[in-house]
């Protein structure tokens, strides 16, 4: 049976050994580490581009504030005066310098140059332009002698610092030095490396498993110091490789030699080091070591200890060199003893700080909020000294970023204006997140500046930030404009306070001149530049503008008009939308003409804007309305309208929608009394005919005819028979979308129809849309009844057609959908049907629906269920409450808690419109079935009743006294809390009418519950004497108080504290005639007799 | 009080004792609260300019020399610099009118 088996060939097949091999050669030549270019990609210099990188290179100053000024008189140190001539002495160097530039190129042209090609100017020259230097520098610094220390780099010390060595280098780590040799050397292509570089007698090939890590601090990996990770254990002081001195004490001194290690061998896992030291030779074995700890715990010839914890941090997520370095502070165990109270603060903020950048979330969490807490105890400048230069640093990450500029954000808030002499310090900083590739470094760079503003006030802003508008670098301006916008928006969305506040407090710079200060190198700065440097200008402009005076708005929107008409053109996506917010912006303003708008801006926009292609692209579409709408404001709407009406027939549908939806949006805003009659038979023509031809479902289509037609109001009359027989055709139609939309569309247009005097068609409609109520599809089906509803409200209910007495019977069975859209509508109708045309319809009828209406008491639409239950009402109202109410009154007993709730509201609501007196004894009666369910469920319902009858209670006050003594006395908590409602609502409710003696009864009821300790039941209770006081005067409720304020058991007086805080907060002023007299407490000096009050005539 | 109870009612204390002065709370002594009553009672009857004037009347003092000292104590007691009683109680120990 079996065929032999044939033998198996091979297990598997593939590739012969030499040729893996081969390949696995190939990928050790080539040398790659595939994760290289991932690693370097986290951190955010690396990625950037050299432009972005040019942050490195800004200068920071002490932005002086400007408010004190007032205080000692005198001129701020560092004001905005010295910062403005830094900022002029600087353009002059950089001028000069051009000069220089400038000169030698021509003298080389010339052939003045000396042939010996020495490069050097003649002497004479260049003292000639030393001496213009000087000169510069002179004028610049003559005023005030002491300025010449002014230019400093921000985060340098005071020279009397310990920063400064003895030989008076500045070694601070913010120091020029510190930072460039920080800078990570550009890594060079391999393509122009000169051959020379190439060392000959080394092999090329080196495999990955002899590569030590590198060395370079900048490319290190960020290092695991997670305590017990695998691979990490020689981290921890018992598990560190053995050194050579142990080994020596250890091993017999004969038969052992020591092998020297293979060339270019260093260990896998390079030991922790402080600070890159310079590698002077390759080769051999070594152990780095630099830290102060570990060059004191090699000179006591002992090991070097790494610290695997870090004193008062803990464990953290990661830990990177150039932080140790930055946190050298704290890595080293101090005697704590020996720290003045300012050292102490600042390495307290780096333990933060150093928590909240490498720490695991929950360790991140609480030291953000400590910070964020002790924000004004350590003062704004040690933190900022602290966390500011962190976000320099070279190898920052995006994560770490992130979080930096969190802790940035949440000290702002607390610090407010004591920020201030760090503005320019965080702008610097802070600037460049607003260039950021990434979208959201460019939001927090938004929040950040903004909050800045709004801490630091508008003038100190724009004296902070003025120098540096017409700086001499381009990245400077670039940056410093785009803050601008953001300043200007921030302060101009709540303008009025801040403006008002800016223009008190600032003596000497009113705001709007001095943004007029910052304009004028805006506007050069539009005039000079292209692209994107003009982007940023124009964004500027853009938000300043509206914050000018009129007559100054008008001027420069017509200077910039010139400009944005000619950017109209530009194919730049990001450009075309600044230009549309700009132009949006402008036309805002109010010293801008609808002249102006007609004859100078709206020929070019439209043409530029207003083509098919714009409305494919979602947010250009979103842009040109938005922009359409607000020139619509300035324009008026026979302007705008008059010019798209045609592209309502336009054969591409986006841009017919488009079109629509800028028509709806204006006429919506403006009317239409504005439209004349050849513009209105334009416009309904093309909107029947856009509602004709649209093929996707859409509100703005709909919503555009609804909007048109109830604006033109009775001018449609003409149009209707045409509108309502293309609405029946349309009924009838196969597709149910456009069923739904033709209903949708009559229930928009059902008051204008009527406004036209047309009840014939209305009632056809009617007729047409009750014979459509056997729609399958649920959404159609709700949007007929919606209709039906509808017309039903503006004929009204005696002329409806079809009559209500037919029209009511057919919705009970629809009331059982389970279709929220179609319950809404279904249970509108019946209710305004119950509201108004109740008699139409017989008892019994009423009665079936009341019962279908039990169910929507459970839907999970809130608007659903509160129709249902007033339409409770509505019917109660019509029927007398007592067959309602038993129906009710019966429902309390089922399961869902939903549904009883919803039953008491509508108790409460029949006990409202029907007299309280027809619901409270049929309550009462039921509060006596056993079950708790409906107990609590009578309660509730009184409490509804109480809180809708407001004073009426008085009547019933005395009638549920002894329920709700019950109800207080009850082991049940939620008894107690519910009927504590009760108590307040009936207090509320009697205030003031004479019912103190039983409101006094159950206020001892009350009383004892204020030691619950769940929050509902505090809370219900707290209200109940809280309204008490209201009842029954404070002067009572202090009698009660007064019991505990001072009880031996601080929980008691914790809860009569409470009670007490609450009364004196109600009704202080009241209470001091009640205060006790405690004369017997005085002592010496200090008398407590209140001897006003003692006194008469 | 349940912790969760606890906690959230402590962070709204200490934002009412922010807020408004003269609240209290389970570590008041009596003397500190009954310096608020004193403030309370003098700034109520600053308050009601029927009541300083009878108190004026009652001490032979001019309504503004009235109003300044019982403001004067009310915001002395505030920054502690003064210890309450009143500064009416001198004058007051002083033979009233006999009316």
């Amino acid at each position: 049976m079996s065929s032999p088996n044939p033998g198996r060939l091979l297990d598997s097949f593939t590739a012969p050994k030499e040729i893996l091999q081969e390949f696995a050669d190939l990928a050790e030549e080539e040398d790659v580490d595939p994760f290289a270019e991932t690693a370097s990609k986290r951190q955010i210099a690396a990625r950037q581009s050299d432009y972005h990188n040019r942050r490195f290179g800004r200068v920071a100053v002490d932005s002086a504030d400007a408010f004190a000024q007032g205080e000692d008189g005198g001129e701020v140190e560092g004001g905005y005066k010295d910062a403005m001539r830094l900022a002029r002495l600087e353009q002059e160097e950089a001028r000069v310098k051009r000069a220089i530039e400038e000169k030698e190129r021509r003298e080389r042209e010339e052939g003045k140059l000396k042939m010996d090609l020495d490069k050097t100017p003649p002497a004479s020259e260049l003292q000639d332009v030393e001496m213009e230097i000087m000169a510069a520098k002179e004028l610049a610094m003559s005023k005030e002698g002491a300025s010449t220390k002014r230019k400093r780099r921000w985060d340098v010390e005071d020279p009397t610092d310990e920063n400064v060595d003895p030989n008076g280098r500045d070694t601070g780590e913010w120091s020029k030095e510190a930072l460039e040799s920080s800078a990570p050397k550009k890594r060079r292509s391999r393509w122009d490396a000169t051959p020379a570089d190439v060392n000959v007698g080394e092999t090329p090939k080196r495999s990955r498993w002899d590569q030590a890590p590198s060395t370079n601090g900048a490319e290190q990996p960020m290092q695991q110091i997670i305590m017990n990770a695998p691979g990490l254990l020689q981290e921890d002081k018992h598990n560190r490789y053995l050194s050579d001195e142990e080994l020596d004490a250890v091993l017999p001194s004969t038969g052992y030699s020591i092998v020297t290690p293979p060339p270019g061998y260093a260990p896998l896992v390079a030991p922790r080091k402080f600070l890159p030291t310079p590698v002077t030779e390759v080769g051999g074995f070594q152990i780095q070591e630099s830290s102060d700890a570990a060059a004191i715990a090699a000179a006591a010839g002992l090991a070097p200890e790494l610290p695997t914890e870090i004193p008062g941090v803990g464990n953290l997520a990661f830990f990177k060199p150039e932080d140790a370095e930055y946190f050298s502070k704290i890595l080293k165990e101090e005697d704590e003893t020996e720290l003045t109270v300012d050292e102490m603060k600042e390495r307290k903020i780096m333990r933060l700080l150093l928590k909240i950048k490498n720490g695991t979330p929950p360790v991140r969490k609480t030291a953000l909020r400590q910070i964020t807490d002790k924000a004004r105890e350590f003062g704004a400048g040690p933190l900022f000294d602290k966390i500011l230069p962190l976000l320099m640093e070279r190898t920052l990450e995006d994560q770490e970023r992130h979080l930096l500029v969190k802790v940035i954000d949440r000290v702002l808030y607390k610090l407010d204006d004591l920020v201030r002499p760090y503005v320019h310090k965080i702008l610097v900083v802070i600037e460049p997140l607003l260039i950021d590739e990434d979208y959201y470094a460019r939001v927090e760079g938004r929040e950040i500046i903004s909050n800045l503003s709004k801490a630091a006030g508008l003038a100190h802003m724009i004296s902070t930030m003025r120098p540096d508008i017409d700086h001499a670098d381009e990245y400077v301006r670039n940056t410093t404009a785009r803050a601008f916008s953001v300043v200007a928006s921030a302060l101009g969305s709540s303008h009025g306070d801040t403006y008002r506040a800016a223009n008190s407090y600032h003596d000497g710079l009113c705001s709007e001149e001095s943004f007029d200060n910052v304009l004028k190198p805006l506007w050069l700065g539009i005039r000079l530049h292209r692209g994107k440097g003009l982007a940023a200008f124009l964004k500027a402009i853009g938000f300043i503008i509206p914050l000018m005076d009129p007559e100054y708005a008008s001027y420069y929107t017509k200077e910039v008009t010139v400009i944005l008409i000619r950017e109209f053109q530009t194919s730049d996506e990001e450009m075309k939308k600044i230009v549309l917010k700009v132009v949006k912006q402008c036309a805002a303003t109010e010293g801008v003409t609808a002249q102006y708008i007609k004859q100078d801006i709206l020929p070019d926009f439209f043409r530029a804007f207003w083509v098919r292609r714009m409305a494919l692209d979602r947010r250009n579409y979103k842009q040109v309305v938005e922009t359409t709408v607000e020139l619509a404001q300035k324009a008026g709407v026979s302007e705008i309208v008059g010019r798209v009406v045609n592209e309502l027939k336009d054969e591409a549908e986006p841009y017919r929608k488009m079109v629509m939806e800028t028509i709806t949006k204006v006429v919506a805003t403006l009317g239409a009394s504005d439209i004349d009659e050849r513009l209105e038979v334009r416009l309904v023509d093309g909107i029947i005919y856009s509602f004709q031809e649209q093929t996707t479902e859409d509100q703005v289509m709909l919503d555009g005819f609804g909007t048109v037609v109830n604006a033109l109001g009775i001018r449609v009359k003409p149009y209707l028979t045409q509108i309502v027989s293309t609405i029946l055709w349309r009924l009838n139609n196969k597709s149910a979308k456009v069923r739904q939309q033709a209903a949708d569309l009559t229930t928009r247009l059902a008051i204008v129809i009527k406004q036209c005097g047309e009840d014939q068609l209305l009632s056809k409609l009617g007729l047409v849309l009750f014979e459509q109520l056997g729609e399958e599809y649920p959404d159609t089906l709700g949007s007929i009844i919606a209709a039906e509803g509808a017309i039903a409200n503006v004929v009204g209910m005696t002329q409806m057609n079809p009559p209500v007495k037919d029209l009511l019977p057919r919705m009970t069975p629809i009331l059982r959908n389970r279709h929220e859209k179609v319950q809404e509508a279904s249970i509108n109708l019946i209710g305004r049907i119950a509201d108004r045309g109740a008699e139409f319809v017989p008892a019994r009828e009423w009665m079936r629906i009341c019962f279908e209406l039990l169910d929507l008491l459970k839907a999970h639409k809130k608007g659903i269920r509160r129709a249902a239950v007033n339409s409770f009402g509505y019917i109660a109202k019509s029927l007398g409450p007592q067959d309602v109410l038993s129906v009710l009154l019966t429902n309390l007993r089922v399961q869902e808690r939903q549904s009883r709730v919803c039953t008491t509201v509508a108790i409460g609501i029949v006990a409202e419109t029907c007299g309280p007196f027809t619901c409270i004894p049929a309550i009462l009666n039921e509060y006596r079935t056993a079950e708790l369910n409906v107990r609590t469920g009578c309660l509730k319902a009184l409490s509804f009743v109480f809180e809708y009858v407001g004073p009426q209670s008085a009547y019933y006050c005395d009638s549920v006294v002894t329920m709700l003594e019950d109800a207080l006395t009850d082991r049940d908590l939620v008894h107690r809390q519910t009927a504590s409602t009760i108590v307040k609502h009936l207090a509320l409710g009697v205030a003031g009418l004479g019912c103190e003696d039983s409101m006094m009864h159950l206020m001892n009821l009350v009383w004892p519950n204020c030691f619950e300790t769940s929050p509902h039941v505090i809370g219900a209770v707290m209200d109940a004497v809280e309204a008490m006081r209201v009842t029954l005067g404070p002067g009572i409720l202090l009698s009660y108080v007064l019991q505990g304020l001072f009880h031996p058991a601080r929980k008691v007086r914790e809860v009569y504290w409470r009670v007490y805080n609450a009364l004196y907060l109600g009704a202080q002023d009241a209470l001091v005639p009640f205060y006790p007299d405690l004369g017997e407490l005085s002592e010496g000096q200090n008398v407590y007799d209140k001897h006003p009050l003692q006194m008469f005539i | 009080m349940s912790s969760e109870l606890r906690y959230t009612a402590n962070t709204q204390l200490e934002h009412l004792h922010a807020r408004y002065t003269g609240t209290g709370h389970a570590d008041l002594t009596k003397y500190e609260w009954l310096t608020h009553q004193h403030r309370d009672t003098l700034a109520s009857i600053v308050g009601h300019p029927t009541l300083t004037s009878y108190l004026a009347i009652a001490d032979g003092e001019a309504i503004g020399r009235t109003k300044f000292e019982m403001t004067e104590v009310c915001f002395h007691a505030a920054d502690g610099t003064v210890t309450l009683p009143c500064p009416v109680a001198s004058s007051v120990s002083k033979p009233s009118h006999p009316n």
